[in-house]
């Protein structure tokens, strides 16, 4: 048993398991995610494939970074991987669009999964180095933790990062550890993915400033209750993944339990309560999302737990 | 009567009853006009009221530092003698019961200075409300109230649940052992307070924001800014008077916190 407890034990289990069967029904389902024959950079729907590929690579090569699910899972996240940048030819699609749109952050967002991974696109990354010199990338208009995701990239591929991290997290709602039971649906995405990227996905805990360790540590398990009540499986998987990029994680085992309970026979885990039936055309446009983010929450509890 | 209509009827009488609690609690009238229906002895479902709102009717009372309106002493006597405690109360009841006898052993003379950090019991070291709860545990039949379980091991959300069952405890110059753990749990009834606030059940939120107006009069530091929370439940809070009541004693712990009128 860990030092963590037996309550963790309990965690380490279901997050294995939970997470193991979110990971195969993606691997099982992910051809559903292909480009039309001759997609080109315009991208006229970046949202139907190219927005599910990134975070099916996201999911990837945190499973492959962290190293803590067992070999066969890290096998299929490398097919998974390796899938996906066949979708964008080997880079080529993401250095395109942004040869095409310099404005545009998405490809530097999306090629940052395949870095960290190990594949290279060299013409891609010289164009991402250039881009990250220039004020105007770093200052485009985004929702701030937008610009946190865009500064937390730069940082990853390599690039100089000038970012003032401490006046971006400021500027996020989170910064201003607001009244917490203000929290609507909307802002609890933008609290996680503060958190996502100010700690590159958990690998840096100790960037998280103390007054928000402890601002989180406090409310956090309200705002997991409160949905979980009303079963937005999603937002509580970024839930746990937002403790598990803590210093020191709750570990609670009662959202793991609720996926857990949550996840269908074959591994579909429903984005919310009201969806997600065997009838559902749509279950893997609708539902995939869901079980990157619980294969996330898998890979960094496991890590935390010392797996 | 069916006993839907019962409890309709009931419902009426506790918000006629928290009314004129309110209404006396915000009022200048000097003495203190009573509150409960007096002049209606045998209504069971007045004195059932009483009994529910029970500490609560000393609310204006032991802010103004004056005596309980003896009409109202009365009624509540009976109230406890025509629902006298049971072995099967729940604890919330138990300890309403007991903090209602203990109140009404202070007498015509007031109330108490705080003693917010005394002893486990409540009320300890004074002989005459040991003899009330004595009386009160004597009029159920049962040899002496049963205290409830330890309580350390409850999670957030059962401590809050109990606690805001318990509301009517949170009244300044009253002390034991739940005014004590209010202080000592300020973070897990600020917790409580967000879920209930998150999920729009505005009249628990107010029960413990109550607690924590309490707590922080008392020294101790909540989670929440609580003045924020009750100008926001006023606004956008439910509108039963009993929820009302509640946040006006919240409002006046806090002023008494920052030595403005009470």
């Amino acid at each position: 048993m860990s030092a963590h407890g037996p309550a963790a034990e309990e965690v380490r289990t279901t997050a294995l398991r939970t997470g193991t069967r979110a990971l195969d029904w993606l691997h099982r389902n992910h051809v559903q995610g292909t480009f039309a024959d001759g997609a080109t950079a315009e991208l006229a729907e970046p949202d139907s494939v190219y927005k599910p590929l990134a975070e099916l690579s996201l999911a990837a090569s945190l499973v492959m970074r962290d190293a803590a699910f067992p070999a066969a899972q890290r096998d299929t996240a490398g097919e998974l991987l390796d899938f996906a940048w066949d979708q964008l030819r080997g880079g080529d699609l993401l250095y395109e669009r942004q040869l095409r749109f310099p404005a545009m952050t998405d490809p530097l967002e999306t090629y940052v999964h395949f870095h960290r991974a190990g594949y290279r696109h060299e013409r891609l990354q010289e164009l991402l180095a250039h881009l990250a010199s220039l004020t105007s990338y770093r200052e485009y208009e985004h929702v701030p933790n937008r610009r946190m995701a865009v500064a937390n990239a730069t940082r990853v591929v390599g690039d100089a990062d000038p970012t003032d991290w401490p006046a971006r997290t400021a500027a996020t709602w989170l910064g201003s550890t607001p009244e917490p039971w203000t929290m609507d649906w909307m802002t609890a995405y933008h609290v996680t993915h503060t958190v996502f990227h100010l700690t590159d996905w958990g690998a840096q805990p100790h960037a998280l400033p103390p007054h928000l360790r402890d601002y989180l540590a406090t409310w956090l398990p309200v705002w997991t209750d409160v949905w979980a009540e009303i079963e937005e499986w999603d937002l509580v998987a970024e839930l746990v993944i937002v403790d598990a990029c803590m210093p020191q994680p709750a570990f609670e085992p009662d959202a793991w339990r609720r996926l857990a309970a949550a996840q269908h026979d074959d591994g579909l885990l429903p984005r919310d309560g009201r969806t997600g039936g065997d009838g559902d055309s749509r279950r893997f446009e609708d539902h995939y999302h869901t079980a990157v983010v619980a294969t996330v929450a898998a890979s960094l509890v496991l890590s935390r737990l010392g797996a | 009567m069916s006993n839907a209509a019962l409890g309709a009827d009931y419902a009426q009488a506790v918000e006629r009853l928290a009314g004129r609690v309110l209404g006396a609690l915000r009022g200048t009238q000097v003495p203190l006009p009573a509150v409960s229906d007096a002049d209606r002895p045998a209504d069971t479902t007045a004195l059932a009221a009483v009994r529910v709102m029970g500490p609560d009717l000393f609310a204006p009372a032991l802010f103004r530092r004056q005596p309980l309106p003896q009409p109202d002493r009365d009624t509540l006597d009976t109230a406890l003698r025509v629902f006298p405690p049971r072995p099967g109360d729940s604890v919330e009841a138990r300890w309403r019961d007991r903090t209602t006898a203990a109140l009404l052993a202070r007498g015509a003379s007031g109330a108490h200075p705080a003693s917010p950090y005394a002893g486990g019991e409540p009320y300890a070291g004074e002989d005459s409300e040991r003899a009330a709860l004595a009386e009160a545990a004597g009029i159920a039949g049962i040899a002496g109230i049963v205290e409830d379980a330890e309580d350390t091991e409850l999670t957030w959300q059962e401590r809050s649940q109990r606690m805001a069952r318990l509301a009517p405890l949170a009244l300044p110059e009253v002390d034991g052992p739940y005014q004590q753990r209010a202080c000592l749990h300020v973070r897990a009834l600020s917790r409580g307070a967000t879920r209930s606030l998150m999920r729009r059940d505005h009249p628990t939120a107010a029960r413990l924001v109550r607690w924590l107006a309490l707590a922080q009069s008392r020294g101790a530091s909540p989670a929440l800014d609580v003045p924020t929370v009750l100008d926001h439940l006023r606004l956008w809070g439910a509108p039963s008077t009993r929820t009302a009541l509640d946040l006006a004693i919240a409002r006046r712990l806090l002023a008494a916190t920052e030595g403005g009128p009470r």
